[in-house]
């Protein structure tokens, strides 16, 4: 328990404290009131909660993209849509998704929320440049919005030169918007890498850390070291088209091979800035709904930095059939499988930590257990992906197709879900709805496995990926993956329902609904302005539950 | 919370550093003359400007005096440079290889024509390592 | 670049002594930030911050190194007689100006370390006006250039180098140069503000030098760029 200096409010036991706010400290919701307010606040809550709003706004543009072009592939001839159109629509629909959505879905919001409240801190140590950073985003975001309106672009998210030099859509806005997104992540890892080293409340040592704040720190890391690549590989993308410098244009001599170098080694690291909070999330949910201290703490943490290291290794495994050095896939080939290990250490540890516990198979929990099937399969799969000769077969399939969305979307945005869930007491002060709740992660599961299985067969049986026209003998999987998309969509409209209903008719929420131990659910839900109204001084670790009896270890 | 008293230097270290400075800088500056070969004159520069950077981080940037986890980040973004160098030119140098391979030993020689790479490719294979100094960015 | 503005170095700390007891008699509290304990943690954090700035700043210039060195490996004669077309003198003159701005700068934050703000101010302007100074001759490098027709990509028409991609080079030495010197600008920048803002308004001392201190670091990355950059387009064959 958490000792306090003159305050006797976070004496009781986690879970019975009724959150209560007193005039001297109203929560961070009420504090001060107007636009203005919410804009140019430096408190880390409001603008976890303003990146949380954006996010899901994107996410929401993003899926209404996807669900367009999965009624075009509902069957095999070309209907909706003309070929540059659809090209249009997964463009967008992937930029969005990686640069506004997964990027910043957890740890600029839920991570920019309980993070510092995680470390017993009043704020991340640069609050203003927190903001910053939140205001940079909303910039690139305006750009990205602008691509969108002004007809788009068509040559996929990875924008491989020479295509997207010479082609004739608004590539040079997408860019930009890019560019800008990225200093934005950067900037937020600065901060939390800082926020991890100085502004951990006294007691709270490295090994007493939750699990969800290793994950955020890999990510940072990730975000700072890998993020200003993509950068300058986009500044110069940019001078290609208008200025014809020729870097990656094979006419003036460039190499585009090089182009996929510079872009992956961006842009495999940053699927680690995708999956790696949702690893963190699952550390925490799985564990406080085992009732059962986590097995292998040192592991999973040392497991992080190990992906977050090895992830900078293997990115030449993206480009085994663009004309690569056999030598160099090779070696990308192997060190890919190495990455396989720490995430192996991770998935079994969680499967221990539940063994024997005294599981509860809330909303949360189920979310996690999809998110354990879900993203075993998305991971294996990748396996198949980083052996040099399968690849071969399987590049640019409905295979890969499947494979990151397995990853991505069955990793990294259930990962986001269950976080929200976890975290939405404590977030909103008011506890969302049971049975609704696990009827969604029904649908969700329901609709995701249907919508992204079928893909994996179409894929191992030839079908190549972004034609809005194919041959008839894919349209089976086709179908019943469009058939998929909707019920995941339905699954998906249904959680924002209930969500946003609990914020006006969900039962208060206590300071503890889920009987955690780390430090964010000591304070009120919502919590006050300053997190805390008193020094924080932490005593034990974040998953020594209280019902179990250490002595008999 | 480590205290971080300020380590205030002696003027006189700030002019002998800027001194060195300038003396290597003059000495790389005569050493491009030379001919020197081979990449030998790579070699040569980047040993120059690595002494040269090392100098204005141990002692203009303070890293000397330093904590030691400030110094490992930012060694640690030239470690990720090596890995970002090095293994995009293991593929820039070892293109075309197993081409090579197959013509040398005379298996298909109509094809490999076919598949030739530019002549400054497979020069590059056998010569020195290009690119030697890279490691010291 | 500097980690630390005005408003978070605005409010005491609640209860007004942080904790661990009896604050320090000589610190001056009305520079702490609100959410730190102590002056000694936000200067670390702040000096730590940008630290990993710094980091980032390395890996975003990497990739034009990078660049550099895959044409360098494969148009090596192209290269070889492409740097020839360089004035080695300029390029070392400029060396030399760099390096100096390098040093005013270092004394720039040993003269707020003693406290002594006339003194750093005095070296922050010996500073900007060696940045000017690179600025200038740098135009007149690439003034020439304009003039040969030694431009980037498509626009280049020099007819002087034989063998593959010479544009290629001119591509490079334009943005890697371009580039670094953006970041010259930005520096002169950030220390005019820096002259008549925070040190004008009494925000900096020997207890807080934070800001002057980050941003002599920023400048001296730019000086370190600089020693990378300055062989490896005048100087190697």
């Amino acid at each position: 328990m958490p000792t306090s200096a003159g305050s006797t409010a976070d004496s009781t036991v986690p879970g019975d404290g009724a959150s209560g706010h007193d005039d001297a400290h109203p929560s961070y919701l009420s504090a001060s009131k107007g636009v203005a307010s919410w804009l140019f606040t430096v408190d880390h809550k409001r603008i976890g909660v303003m990146y949380l709003v954006c996010v899901l706004s994107f996410f929401l543009v993003g899926g209404l993209l996807a669900l367009a072009f999965r009624l075009e592939l509902s069957t095999a001839a070309p209907d909706l849509f003309t070929a540059s159109t659809y090209n249009r629509l997964f463009t967008l629909h992937g930029a969005i998704m990686v640069f506004l959505v997964l990027v910043p879905s957890i740890p600029a919001t839920l991570g920019n929320f309980v993070l510092p409240l995680m470390l017993g801190a009043k704020d991340v140590a640069f609050p203003r440049l927190n903001l910053l950073s939140f205001h940079i985003y909303v910039l690139g975001a305006l750009f990205l919005i602008y691509t969108l309106v002004s007809g788009g672009v068509e040559t996929g998210w990875t924008f491989y030169a020479p295509y997207s030099s010479t082609t004739d859509s608004s590539v040079v806005s997408a860019l930009l918007g890019a560019f800008i997104l990225g200093f934005s992540s950067i900037l937020t890892g600065l901060n939390f890498i800082v926020t991890i080293h100085k502004m951990r409340a006294p007691g709270l040592t490295w090994r007493k850390l939750p699990l969800f704040v290793w994950a955020a720190y890999a990510t940072s890391m990730i975000q700072v070291l890998a993020t200003p690549v993509i950068a300058i590989t986009l500044f110069l993308l940019v001078f290609e088209r208008t200025m014809g410098i020729g870097i990656f244009d094979p006419a003036l001599g460039g190499d585009p091979v090089l182009f996929q170098h510079f872009f992956w080694f961006y842009s495999h690291p940053v699927v680690y800035v995708m999956i790696l909070p949702a690893f963190g999330v699952m550390s925490e949910t799985i564990t406080i709904n085992s009732r059962k201290h986590i097995f292998g703490y040192n592991a999973i943490a040392a497991s992080s930095i190990a992906i977050a290291g090895l992830g900078f290794m293997v990115w030449g495994h993206h480009m085994f059939v663009s004309g690569q050095s056999e030598l160099a896939g090779t070696i990308f080939s192997l060190i890919t499988f190495a990455v396989a290990v720490p995430t192996a250490i991770k998935v079994f540890s969680w499967v221990a930590t539940m063994y024997k516990g005294s599981i509860q198979l809330n909303t949360v929990m189920l979310y996690s257990l999809s998110f354990l099937f879900i993203f075993s399969i998305g991971g294996l799969t990748g396996l198949f992906l980083g052996t040099l000769a399968i690849d071969v077969h399987m590049h640019d399939t409905y295979f890969v197709v499947a494979h990151f969305h397995y990853v991505m979307m069955g990793g990294t945005l259930i990962g986001f879900i269950t976080g929200l869930h976890h975290w939405w007491p404590k977030m909103t002060g008011r506890m969302f709805p049971e049975l609704p709740g696990k009827i969604g992660c029904a649908l969700v599961f329901l609709g995701f496995n249907l919508t992204f299985f079928p893909q994996f067969v179409a894929g191992a049986r030839g079908m190549p990926r972004r034609y809005h026209e194919y041959a008839p003998e894919f349209q089976i999987w086709q179908f019943w993956s469009t058939v998929g998309s909707f019920v995941l969509a339905a699954g998906l409209f249904l959680i924002a329902g209930y969500l946003l209903w609990s914020l006006k008719r969900g039962a208060r929420a206590p300071r503890n609904p889920w009987h955690g131990m780390s430090l964010e659910w000591q304070t009120e839900s919502p919590p006050i302005e300053h997190n805390f109204d008193h020094q924080v001084i932490c005593t034990h670790g974040p998953y020594d539950f209280e019902e179990i009896d250490y002595s008999k270890a | 919370m480590s205290s971080q008293a300020a380590h205030v230097e002696p003027i006189g270290i700030y002019l002998t550093v800027f001194g060195m400075l300038i003396v290597l800088t003059m000495l790389t500056f005569a050493v491009s003359y030379a001919e020197l070969p081979g990449n030998w004159s790579l070699v040569a520069a980047m040993t120059v400007a690595t002494i040269k950077a090392m100098l204005v981080g141990a002692w203009f940037m303070h890293l000397k005096h330093d904590t030691r986890f400030n110094l490992m980040v930012f060694l640690s973004a030239f470690w990720f440079m090596a890995v970002f160098f090095g293994f995009t030119m293991t593929d820039l140098t070892t293109r075309g290889a197993l081409f090579e391979i197959r013509d040398n030993h005379a298996l298909q020689a109509e094809k490999g024509e076919k598949y030739a790479t530019p002549a400054v490719l497979n020069e590059g294979a056998h010569g020195a390592e290009p690119g030697a100094g890279e490691g010291g960015h | 670049m500097n980690l630390q503005t005005e408003s978070e170095v605005a409010a005491v700390p609640e209860g007004g002594v942080p904790d661990g007891g009896v604050p320090d008699p000589g610190e001056d509290h009305t520079h702490l930030a609100m959410h730190f304990h102590d002056l000694d943690q936000q200067k670390s954090a702040a000096k730590l911050g940008m630290w990993i700035f710094l980091a980032q700043e390395l890996l975003f210039f990497s990739g034009l190194f990078m660049a550099y060195f895959a044409f360098r490996f494969l148009y090596p004669d192209t290269w070889l007689a492409a740097h020839e077309l360089l004035d080695k003198r300029m390029g070392t003159l400029n060396t030399v100006v760099l390096l100096t701005s390098s040093l005013t700068m270092a004394l720039a934050v040993r003269a707020c370390q003693l406290n002594d703000l006339k003194s750093c101010v005095r070296y922050l302007w010996l500073t900007i006006a060696c940045a000017c100074g690179f600025l200038v001759v740098k135009y007149f490098e690439y003034a020439h250039k304009f003039q040969l027709g030694e431009l980037p990509g498509h626009h280049y028409r020099f007819e002087g180098i034989t063998g593959g991609a010479p544009e290629l080079f001119f591509s490079l030495y334009f943005m890697m140069t371009g580039v670094h010197g953006l970041h010259v600008l930005i520096g002169i920048g950030i220390m005019v503000w820096m002259i008549f803002g925070p040190i004008r308004r009494g925000r900096v001392s020997s207890q807080q030098y934070s800001l002057v201190e980050n941003v002599g670091l920023y400048w001296h990355l730019v000086d370190l760029i600089w020693i990378f950059l300055f062989p490896l387009l005048y100087l190697v064959r």
